[in-house]
């Protein structure tokens, strides 16, 4: 029964009148609008939804509103006043402690209820006071960082070093500007689509199938459409055609069988979230179960059961052809041939998979959605219902977190618009948690055969590569992972003979698509820990088996990529003398162990079967003087907003504070492909870049003549547009721009388009020249194994990565710190496991992502190289910051138990399943 | 859905009566919530013990045994000074449990009335040998804790009855004690396996008078493991009594295979863990201060 329940918010009496299951989260989020407390989770894991009660940190989402009546609730709203800052939330942006943003709120109470108590925590009690708080961003060093500068005015951070574009003179590039979304994120004040609210908004939710495999016999909708506050119910009946980026295989909601359990069968409207979830459960499918598959070599086998019109499920192959194999295995004196297994990793974005679908009475699309790629969404949902572009509205603000998982049309896209269409009402649907680690797209699942010939010397003469890459229920990005695998696997080593078969294969489990990486994680695991065994079973020190192999600058790799810049032995070098590798490897304490990985990424590129790689953007400078920019760049956190800024003010003289971003909304932005394959800062800034040249030339023009020079001798300082060879000679930037506006008839905006210089691969061969630069690093680790648990410790680690030129160091630290310990994650625990068919971790108490407690310090270093094709001589960085954790750890447990594991995750049963049969084999032996 | 606040145990037991099957008790609200979330309990009535003050204390009773009340909080347990001095084992245990947000709310009554295999203080309450007061419409009734796991998510609870006090007695001289918690991940999950356990030494310092050991996470419920206790009871010890003892303890689980870990994997665990704990409790016990 509803009753009035009285809280005591920041310090003020609300009074609201609910149900007494409502939770003190839903009270402050929905009651009463104050959404900086979050919410990410559905079993009390994920702590974004902290607030203070009485002074001590409490999970909202775990309390009732009604128990909190009498006490104090403090949240982040009342942590700052106005534009004023909690020096809590003043040290997170100084330390860039919040990247998406999601988790920063949360985090931050818990940080604020542990210096109440105790004023100088020790860094340990820190960390004790965070553990209940996830991140899925940051790798949680710099929060660490952040909440240790308040607790002790002493403790000085080692600022991450200039590098060479802050040594060349530059004010803005190079620097370690600090977050320009920062204010927003730790205010709990970001637009997140996850906490809007639209008037007259329904809530819909999907029903997903429970059985792997089956035909639909029949839905029977009646009893959810009669109940009360349920506006609409669709089924597969409703859908209206296939997607897909490759094979179009996907409809939204299941239309004639059900391939995976997580399957979407049908789908309400209702007023209220409660209502929709209680309509689900009145929807009656009969279904026809069919014999299913969840293993992808299974499932290519005869006689399999057939998931899609694919013969042998196999949706598409893909290779690599580049000399003579056969020819390169007989020069071979030794040719190993070593199978690897690696798992479906989940993204876990802290904001799960979100939108809002509106289809206005002119058919007239708007969708508010949490995605990366709004551009491509755009045109996805104008082909699906064949709507003009010009008449769809994708409104991307600030995402909490994408990895890749949010770059495609998914089912809650199509529900939401044709729920939409039927009510007359925008409609939000959100996947909750379970749905996230069920039914949104995960890292595709491999097993990699790789053979590999050497000569006895250690050079290798041939590789050849078959992969079998885990589609799941339907095709997303398959075909494109195996494609960027299959080229950058030919570009970390010089091999004279190099042959890659990707098969990608349907399996009855949850949907391979993008996920950071993008395929070179799978093979970098298998590539590297195969280094360390050839090296073993050769006798030679690994790093001496890769110094004689690794590509160097200026090589064009057998698999097409141009190495124009090229840090992979520098950066090998830098990593394996900062973990102290050959000392460790030497003489080392029992059951601790050191191991390091090389690998190599693209920056963007053509692997998608399209030949475009653009970015776009549109620069507008205001009449006082201040930089407006239109990007097709999208902030997940990645830190793109603030890279931006900081050329816009590079490029025009002005400060940064003077830069703002817009958010992004494809009415005004320019087309783009958007935010993945680390290609925001690179190709999103070279089209900011270039825009800033035609806008200054517009400028220039103006004011050459104003300042009576050419207006090649035009330059931008100081905001004040001078005449280089005779500075006397200057302008006020905003008085010009003013003066062209009001007095001159012009204004300055100008617009550009960057489209990578790449080639697509050759049909024939697969070999291809296939993104415009190639990053490289070493991950180096040093565990320590408990032979008798089996559990790993990660003692330290190093990375060492050539982005080419850093735009922003700190930035880039932080990208790495999270790629890091989300490879972690991959490396010692994700996986999302299906047995019988069913998901059986689908919540952060089951699927275990890395908390602050299982961190390592993580020391970051750049190797700098100067790309001729980035903006400032940058590569892309993000993605890079994942590719070698795995086998880098791998091999450092080699190293320290002498067992090898080839299948990801690493988990304490292998490892002493592993040493158990290392045992019996020695005593065999012996 | 109704919720009710009563201010006393005798109103509350009313209410559960009254509310009859559909009720639940809320306390801390951590884990009911949890699971209302996830649609696995669907109360249409709540009952809170949140305006119970006698739940909230803890004292020392005549007979000198130290009485926790229901309500008391992990964070509570970790730093009364009352239980650091009686009961120093029920401290570190709390301190080991979940993350600082569920311990300022979640309580020790809620804990062991939840009956999750995987919880923390059940162990140590064994290896403590204490009991649990329960209050129903039929009267108050004290069992040992180790006899109030029934099943998985059940105990011995009956409808209408609240668990009122957590009783440990005085604990024995010359103990020593340990909970060692084993995850995957860190402390902040439920246990795959957690040992707690307490050695009670004799005066030569190398005779085990009487040992007693919880095991968490092994079985549908935390169970105590007799028979390996009665191997060391009255023995000198060495390492080959502890293993042993380990292996003994392993025979009393019939573990689960779930997402966390398999059945074969909490086996191997429990064998070495318990000698662990075995080990680090006996060095507590003969170091100088515990004489
Ligand atoms: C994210 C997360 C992590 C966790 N990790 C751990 C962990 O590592 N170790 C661990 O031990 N626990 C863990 N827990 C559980 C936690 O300790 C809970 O606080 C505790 O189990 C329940 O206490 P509560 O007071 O919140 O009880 P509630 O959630 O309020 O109640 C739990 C159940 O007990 C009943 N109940 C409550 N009090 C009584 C009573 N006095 N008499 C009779 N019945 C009663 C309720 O009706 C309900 O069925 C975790 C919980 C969460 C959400
Ligand atoms: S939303 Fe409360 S813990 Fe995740
Ligand atoms: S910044 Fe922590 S989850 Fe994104």
């Amino acid at each position: 029964m509803k009753q009035t329940v009285n809280l005591k918010v920041n310090g003020v009496e609300r009074s609201i009148y609910v149900e007494p299951n409502r939770t003190l989260q839903d009270a402050l989020r929905l009651d009463l609008e104050m959404t900086g407390t979050k919410k990410c989770c559905n079993d009390g894991y994920c702590g974004a939804c902290t607030v203070m009660l009485d002074g001590v940190a409490a999970k909202s989402c775990l309390v009732l509103a009604v128990e909190a009546e009498g006490k104090e609730i403090e949240t982040i709203e009342g942590l700052s006043h106005g534009t004023e800052l909690d020096p809590l939330q003043k040290a997170f942006i100084d330390h860039g402690a919040s990247q998406c943003g999601m988790c920063s709120p949360g985090m931050i109470m818990s940080a604020k209820a542990l210096l109440r108590e105790n004023p100088h925590p020790t860094k340990d009690q820190i960390k004790e006071a965070i553990k209940g708080n996830l991140c899925r961003c940051t790798g949680y060093i710099k929060i660490l960082d952040a909440i240790a500068s308040v607790a002790d005015e002493n403790e000085e951070k080692e600022k991450p070093k200039e590098l060479s574009l802050a040594h060349s003179g530059k004010k803005w590039v190079g620097k370690s500007v600090p977050r320009v979304d920062g204010r927003e994120k730790v205010t709990g004040k970001a637009p997140y689509v996850i906490d809007m609210v639209l008037p007259g908004m329904l809530y819909g939710e999907i029903l997903r199938s429970d059985v792997p495999h089956a035909r639909i016999v029949s839905i029977d909708t009646s009893e959810a459409e009669k109940y009360p506050g349920v506006l609409a119910v669709i089924t597969g009946k409703d859908m209206v055609g296939h997607y897909g980026n490759f094979v179009k295989d996907e409809t939204g909601l299941a239309v004639d069988k059900v391939r995976y359990v997580g399957d979407g069968v049908a789908a309400v409207a209702a007023r209220t979230q409660e209502i929709a979830t209680k309509a689900l459960s009145l929807i009656d499918v009969e279904y026809e179960e069919l014999p299913f598959v969840t293993d992808a070599e299974k499932a290519m086998q005869e006689g399999a059961p057939q998931i899609q019109e694919a013969e042998r499920n196999i949706a598409d192959h893909r290779r690599v052809v580049a000399g003579d194999v056969a020819k390169g295995f007989e020069k071979a004196d030794f040719v190993y041939e070593d199978r690897f297994e690696t798992t479906k990793q989940a993204h876990a974005s802290m904001e799960p998979h979100v939108c809002i679908g509106y289809w206005g009475p002119s058919d007239r699309i708007t969708l508010y959605d949490s995605n990366q790629a709004p551009f491509f969404m755009r045109a996805g949902i104008s082909s699906l219902f064949k709507i003009p572009a010009s008449k769809i509205r994708v409104n991307t603000p600030y995402i909490g977190g994408g990895f890749g998982g949010k770059s495609e049309v998914d089912a809650i896209h199509v529900c939401s618009l044709i729920l939409s269409k039927k009510t007359g009402c925008s409609v939000k649907m959100a996947l909750s948690r379970d749905e996230e680690f069920i039914s949104s797209k995960t890292r595709h699942k491999e097993i990699i055969y790789m053979k590999t010939g050497v000569t006895k010397n250690g050079k290798i003469t041939a590789r050849q590569i078959r992969a079998i890459v885990d589609n799941g229920a339907y095709t997303s990005y398959g075909p494109a992972v195996a494609n960027a695998q299959s080229m950058l696997g030919g570009a970390v080593y010089r091999i004279p003979n190099y042959r890659y078969d990707g098969y990608i294969v349907y399996t009855n489990t949850p949907v391979g698509g993008a996920f950071r990486g993008f395929g070179s994680p799978q093979f970098t695991f298998a590539a590297e820990s195969q280094a360390d065994m050839i090296a073993k079973r050769l006798g030679m020190d690994p790093l001496d088996f890769r110094r004689k192999n690794l590509t160097q600058p200026g090589d064009t790799a057998i698999s097409g990529p141009v190495l124009t810049t090229n840090g992979a032995e520098q950066a090998m070098e830098t990593a394996a003398k900062a973990i102290g590798f050959e000392e460790k490897r030497k003489n080392e304490a029992p059951y601790h162990g050191v191991g390091l990985a090389v690998a190599t990424h693209f920056t963007s590129g053509k692997y998608i079967d399209m030949n475009a790689d653009f970015a776009g953007a549109t620069v507008k400078v205001n009449e006082d003087g201040s930089v407006s920019i239109l990007s097709g760049q999208i902030e997940m956190g990645s830190g793109v907003d603030t890279a931006l800024s900081q050329i816009a003010a590079e490029e025009f003289g002005v400060s940064i504070e003077d830069v703002e971003v817009a958010m992004n909304d494809s009415d005004s932005t320019p087309p783009d492909m958007g935010t993945h394959g680390s290609r925001s800062t690179t190709l999103g800034g070279q089209a900011v870049y270039m825009a800033c040249q035609k806008a200054k030339k517009q400028i220039a023009e103006v004011a050459a003549v104003k300042l009576d020079c050419e207006s090649e001798d035009i330059i931008f300082k100081d905001k004040q547009v001078v005449c280089k060879s005779d500075p006397s000679k200057a302008v006020g930037l905003a008085q010009l721009v003013a003066d062209m506006l009001f007095d001159g008839g012009k204004h300055v905006i100008a617009s550009a388009h960057f489209e990578a210089p790449c080639s697509l691969p050759d049909p024939e061969t697969g070999v291809g020249d296939f993104a415009m630069a190639y990053s490289f690093g070493t991950h180096a680790a040093s565990v320590e194994v408990d032979p008798e648990t089996g559990k790993v410790k990660v003692l330290d680690f190093v990375a060492a990565s050539d982005c080419g030129n850093v735009i922003n160091p700190a930035g880039a630290e932080a990208q790495v710190q999270g790629g890091a310990v989300q490879g972690i994650g991959y490396s010692l625990y994700e996986d999302i496991k299906i047995r019988e068919g069913q998901p059986i971790n689908t919540r952060f108490g089951t699927y275990k992502i890395p908390t602050v407690m299982t961190v390592p310090p993580i020391r970051s270093y750049f190797v700098e190289t100067n790309d001729p094709r980035g903006t400032y001589g940058s590569k892309g960085l993000a993605e890079m910051g994942l590719v070698p954790t795995a086998p880098a750890i791998a091999n450092a447990i080699e190293d320290a138990i002498g067992v090898r594991i080839q299948s990801l995750p690493l988990t304490p049963e292998k490892i002493l399943e592993a040493l158990k049969e290392k045992k019996e084999k020695e005593k065999q032996e012996s | 859905m109704e919720y009710v606040r009563p201010s006393s145990i005798k109103e509350a037991i009313d209410a559960l009566t009254e509310f009859g099957e559909g009720a639940k008790l809320i306390a801390g609200g951590q884990s009911l919530l949890a699971f209302m979330k996830q649609g696995m309990f669907e109360p249409d009535a709540l009952v809170s013990l949140s305006g119970i003050p006698e739940l909230k204390e803890v004292e020392i009773d005549e007979d000198g045994s130290l009485s926790i009340g229901a309500m008391v909080t992990h964070t509570e347990i970790m730093h009364h000074p009352l239980i650091l001095e009686h009961a120093p084992l029920l401290a570190e245990t709390a301190g080991k449990v979940a993350s600082t947000q569920i311990r300022n709310m979640g309580t020790w009554g809620g804990n062991l009335s939840h009956g999750e295999p995987g919880a923390d203080p059940p162990a140590a309450l064994i290896a403590s040998n204490a009991t649990v007061k329960i209050t129903g419409p039929e009267g108050t009734r004290a069992i040992p804790v180790e006899d109030f796991f029934v099943d998985y998510l059940t105990t011995d609870l009956n409808p209408g009855e609240i668990l009122t006090h957590i009783i440990v007695p005085v604990q024995p001289e010359n103990c020593g004690t340990a909970y060692i918690k084993h995850t995957i991940r860190d402390n902040g999950d439920l246990a795959i396996v957690g040992i707690g356990v307490r050695v009670t030494m004799d005066k030569s310092r190398t005779l085990i008078q009487d040992a007693r050991i919880g095991i968490n996470g092994a079985s549908l419920t935390t169970i105590r493991a007799k028979e390996a206790e009665k191997l060391l009871n009255g023995n000198v010890w060495d390492e080959n009594l502890l293993a042993a003892a380990g292996e003994q303890s392993a025979d009393a689980c019939e573990p689960l295979d779930d997402a966390e870990a398999s059945a074969e994997y909490r086996i191997k665990m429990v064998k070495v863990l318990v000698r662990r704990a075995l080990k680090q409790a006996i060095d507590a016990a003969v170091a100088e201060k515990a004489y």
